[in-house]
């Protein structure tokens, strides 16, 4: 009887910091759930509906706001700049962190270490400090009004974690492979094309999702630089959708619910990269 | 194939000589096998002939050409490293590939050496799988194999026994001999490990501290040390060393606290050339003998000595016991029947020992 007791005790004492644990997690979920599935439903309902009835589940629903928002050509224009601008920003910082992140994990140079440093200190300026100065050149070079502007900026801002991120991985890569890589007969390049990059596919996948996430959301760069409404990206059309159509709410829930399905797709692509070169356990020789 | 010539190489790295003024010659289809303590520079010699570092000094030579300034692709060598360094996102079959591809060498036949080379270590079952599939000596096949398929003129291998357990290593290093036997190609080989050189070399080279102390075939390395350190740093248990006096006259002897000790004639011719004064006497642990317990040798010195430890390893029995002094090992047959505290007349097989100069290390004999 004790035993049964004292076991009883021991589990009660066990489970109930798990109980609060999935209580906090449950309640974060939630917190973000539900607006998510407030927009869904909203704009799902009609504008009547929407007003009168905002919490309740659409029955039946109404897919004539997404049929409307689809059928606008501004949208699709958004959407295409929004996917340009992101492959450009994530192709561009892929290929140049990842070379300057192999500069710095296997060759030494003077002022190595203050070259690094500085490229740190990068990551101490949000884009939000340095907005005014960033446009002010964007505009002597003359990139306003243009997407590959955008696109030069948000890469600036991403190089400095993604270097770092990668210099780490690519450091854990031994050096005897790249001996070997060498007396095999493989160039410098040959060795960062052939075996440093595959063997850090986890980490290039996380720099990648990373930019692209990042990118995606962007709203304050084209908000910025971009003012012609045939450039607008996602994230400002969002703003000025809403400012348009602020009577229709419904209208402006599925134009959100769309402008985040690419978003969502791009993630559980990049997750499932992340992952797979996760478990083919790369590193261990 | 080709031979492998260093002439006076030296390397540093910031103030520290890893490799100094090293002159060796490695013969076309031999098998040298480079041993040292660690840190002594044998890696870095290796990787000075692989041109993964470049000397600082002196010439590398490879066949017949001077190879200072030619990067490791184009030296034609192949190098097996103590981990392996396989390509962990390949296949087998890519790793041990890899170079042919990168030479551009067609595929049929790239396909037709991977098979040869996969039958001739066994690794057929393998090719598809990756290293983290395989186990420490399958892994260790590949790697051999990745050198192989090359047909280089020159194998450098780089302690690669050493991760491996002592059954397989035992095993591999017989791999080792016949594959040499049937390849033919010169092999220059790095160990820490003195039974790996006996077993393996064709000659030994001994360095210490960036010098090359002899280099020589196994036997004369083992029976005749040029110095202190190669009569030290080869044998297990290792050399004995004692204090001891020469004397000259009337005839070069021995004088070990007061007792004089006989010298054979060879000995005697040697030590002519030398002072007389303290030096130290080298007694290699089989060459300490128990008074009627084995024939007697021809030169003979007999010590009366207190066993104070008895090491048992089953084949054999170690005895530790001292002599004028110093601690000495003894080898004896597992039949010894003596135990610590007895005492024991020891004698010692004179005409096998050597005279080092106590300063520089040197053997008088």
């Amino acid at each position: 009887m004790s035993d049964n007791y004292s076991y009883r005790r021991r589990t009660l004492k066990k489970n109930l910091p798990r109980f609060f644990q999935y209580l906090i997690l449950i309640f974060a979920a939630l917190f973000i759930i539900v607006p998510i599935v407030m927009i869904i439903f909203g704009a799902l309902k009609t504008r009547g509906e929407f007003i009168t009835h905002p919490y309740t589940i659409p029955i039946p629903p109404n897919w004539e706001n997404f049929a409307k928002v689809l059928s606008m050509p501004i949208f699709w224009s958004m959407l295409r700049n929004s996917l340009l601008v992101m492959l450009a920003a994530t192709a561009g910082v892929v290929i140049i962190s990842s070379m300057a992140a192999f500069v710095f994990s296997r060759m030494k140079f003077r002022g190595q270490s203050i070259v690094l440093n500085f490229l740190t200190l990068g990551l101490m300026f949000p884009i939000t400090i340095a907005i005014l100065p960033v446009y002010l050149v964007v505009r002597q070079i003359g990139l306003t009004n243009n997407l590959l502007g955008v696109v030069l900026v948000q890469m600036a801002f991403q190089l400095s974690i993604c270097i770092i991120i990668l210099r780490t991985s690519f450091e854990s890569v031994p050096y005897e492979l790249q001996e070997a890589a060498y007396i095999d007969g493989c160039s410098t390049f040959g060795f960062f094309w052939r075996i440093l990059l595959p063997l850090s596919r986890p980490a290039l996948a996380a720099i990648a999702s990373l930019t692209m996430v990042t990118s995606w959301n962007d709203l304050l760069v084209p908000l910025v630089l971009i003012d012609k409404n045939s450039l607008w990206t996602l994230p400002l059309g969002t703003m000025q959708f809403q400012g348009e159509y602020g009577v229709n709410l419904a209208l402006v829930a599925a134009f959100v619910t769309l402008s985040a399905v690419p978003a969502v797709i791009f993630y559980l692509l990049a997750e499932r990269q992340l992952v797979s070169g996760l478990t083919a356990g790369a590193l261990k020789g | 194939m080709a031979k492998v010539v260093l002439q006076n190489v030296t390397k540093r790295f910031g103030k520290v000589i890893a490799v100094n003024s090293m002159s060796l010659q490695a013969e076309d289809k031999e098998f040298l096998v480079l041993l040292g303590p660690s840190g002594c520079g044998k890696t870095t010699t290796l990787r000075m002939i692989a041109g993964l570092e470049l000397p600082d000094e002196g010439n590398v030579i490879i066949g017949d050409n001077v190879v200072n300034d030619v990067p490791p692709a184009a030296r034609d060598i192949a190098m097996v490293f103590q981990n392996y360094a396989l390509y962990p996102h390949m296949t087998v079959r890519d790793n041990i590939s890899f170079g042919l591809k990168l030479h551009h060498i067609p595929a049929k036949e790239v396909n037709d050496r991977v098979a040869d080379v996969a039958q001739m270590l066994e690794l057929q079952d393998y090719l598809k799988r990756v290293p983290k599939e395989l186990s420490g000596g399958q892994r260790q096949r590949v790697a051999l194999a990745r050198a192989i398929v090359r047909k280089p003129k020159v194998f450098l291998m780089d302690e690669p026994l050493s991760n491996l357990d002592a059954k397989l290593r035992v095993q591999t290093r017989e791999e080792l001999i016949k594959l040499h036997q049937t390849l033919g190609v010169t092999t220059i080989y790095v160990t820490h490990d003195q039974v790996e050189a006996m077993t393996l070399g064709s000659r030994v080279a001994v360095m210490e501290n960036g010098f090359l102390r002899q280099i020589g075939k196994p036997r004369q390395v083992y029976d005749n040390p040029t110095n202190k350190f190669v009569a030290g740093f080869v044998g297990t248990p290792s050399s004995n060393f004692v204090p001891v006096n020469l004397v000259l006259a009337p005839t070069p002897a021995l004088d070990v606290e007061g007792q004089r000790i006989h010298l054979s004639a060879g000995q005697q011719q040697a030590a002519k050339s030398v002072s007389a004064g303290s030096y130290t006497w080298g007694v290699r642990p089989e060459d300490l003998l128990v008074d009627g317990q084995s024939n007697m040798p021809e030169v003979a010195a007999t010590f009366n000595a207190k066993i104070s430890f008895v090491e048992i390893m089953g084949s054999e029995t170690f005895i530790h016991t001292s002599l004028a002094g110093a601690t000495v090992v003894m080898r004896a047959s597992s039949a010894f029947e003596y135990g610590r505290g007895d005492t024991v007349k020891l004698v010692v097989n004179v005409a096998r020992t050597h005279l080092f100069h106590t300063d520089s290390g040197e053997a008088v004999f």
